[in-house]
């Protein structure tokens, strides 16, 4: 019961904090972020704004940036190739055009490992955590597990 | 950082303490390994993106250090009783030791928001790409290292006991 009581206290100041954070974290943002921009484009022309997102495509001195809400050039001297993973702070220009201020390109490649290693990171974790500790669904709790139970068991009813 | 870095160097800070502090050590650096991927959980806005739901405001309280704290609250309420301080700690230690790390990336805007409800401030060191993989294979490569050092050290340390015994 006091259980139970903890863990709504502990959700109810989770969902208040982070509904507050949604509701707040736009005007506390260094640059408006692509929502924003997509929300009200004109008002943000001529600004810096921040956009993530992958390339769809590359030309000389720019290149097509594949964002959340839409399709964006982006003009810059940086070389990117298709697929790879941009994040930019770039002036806002008429047309869904942004010349780059500061950019961070990562490529497809050591993108998609960091995806990799985390899942073998996230099995190797999960083994070792349930080599150690076991689910009692009675009780739903985590209890130790008992180190060479069985071969206790074992041992006691052949010395009884 | 991926979360091989994140439980490799969780592992490494938990196999040193435990030499001074036994409470590190055992089935206790689990939790302090799964504590140390807890704010990660903000990243299944990753694959809600598949679907055309853009969650990411919605889940960085996981984040942010003290939506992390209610996080790890509730996890140790899955611990038996009298032990859930003790888990809560641990998985706040974990809690820690991400944000450590995470506070050496590079970003292009903002970064973390370390004292949010307090403070809308970001911090980062700018030191580290996020998809870096030779920190990653660093900490894992010391992360065994210190693991089979320990493991000869504690081998070591029974032989010597057994044989003290027998004479």
């Amino acid at each position: 019961m006091r259980r139970g009581v903890i863990a709504v206290a502990l959700i109810c100041a989770f969902v208040v904090l982070a509904v507050y954070y949604q509701a707040n974290i736009t005007q506390h943002l260094d640059y408006p972020s692509e929502r924003e921009v997509s929300a009200n484009y004109a008002q943000y022309v001529g600004q810096n704004v921040t956009i993530s997102g992958g390339v769809v495509a590359t030309g000389v001195g720019s290149f097509q940036l594949k964002g959340m809400y839409g399709t964006y050039t982006i003009l810059s001297s940086q070389a990117v190739q298709r697929g790879d993973s941009v994040t930019l702070v770039g002036t806002l220009l008429p047309g869904n055009e942004l010349r780059a201020v500061k950019l961070f390109a990562s490529p497809q490649l050591w993108g998609e490992l960091v995806y990799v290693r985390s899942f073998i990171a996230l099995i190797f974790l999960a083994v070792l955590f349930f080599v150690s500790w076991r689910f009692d669904w009675r009780a739903f709790v985590f209890r130790p597990r008992e180190k060479g139970r069985k071969h206790d068991q074992i041992s006691e009813q052949k010395v009884e | 950082m991926d979360w091989m870095a994140h439980i490799a160097f969780a592992f490494i800070l938990c196999a040193l303490l435990a030499l001074r502090w036994p409470v590190f050590g055992g089935r206790n650096t689990v939790l302090v390994m799964i504590g140390a991927i807890l704010p990660d959980i903000f990243k299944l806005y990753l694959p809600l993106q598949l679907f055309h739901i853009y969650a990411q405001d919605s889940l960085m309280l996981f984040h942010i250090p003290i939506g992390t704290l209610l996080v790890c609250g509730l996890c140790a309420l899955l611990f038996e009783e009298g032990t859930r301080v003790r888990v809560f700690l641990l998985f706040t230690f974990g809690m820690v030791t991400h944000y450590a790390l995470d506070v050496l990336l590079i970003h292009v805007s903002g970064g973390l928001m370390l004292l949010y409800p307090l403070s809308w401030d970001t911090w980062a060191l700018q030191l580290v790409r996020p998809d870096n993989w030779l920190g990653t294979t660093i900490l894992v490569a010391a992360a065994v290292l210190v693991w089979l050092v320990l493991k000869i050290w504690s081998n070591r340390r029974v032989e010597r006991a057994v044989s003290t015994n027998h004479s």
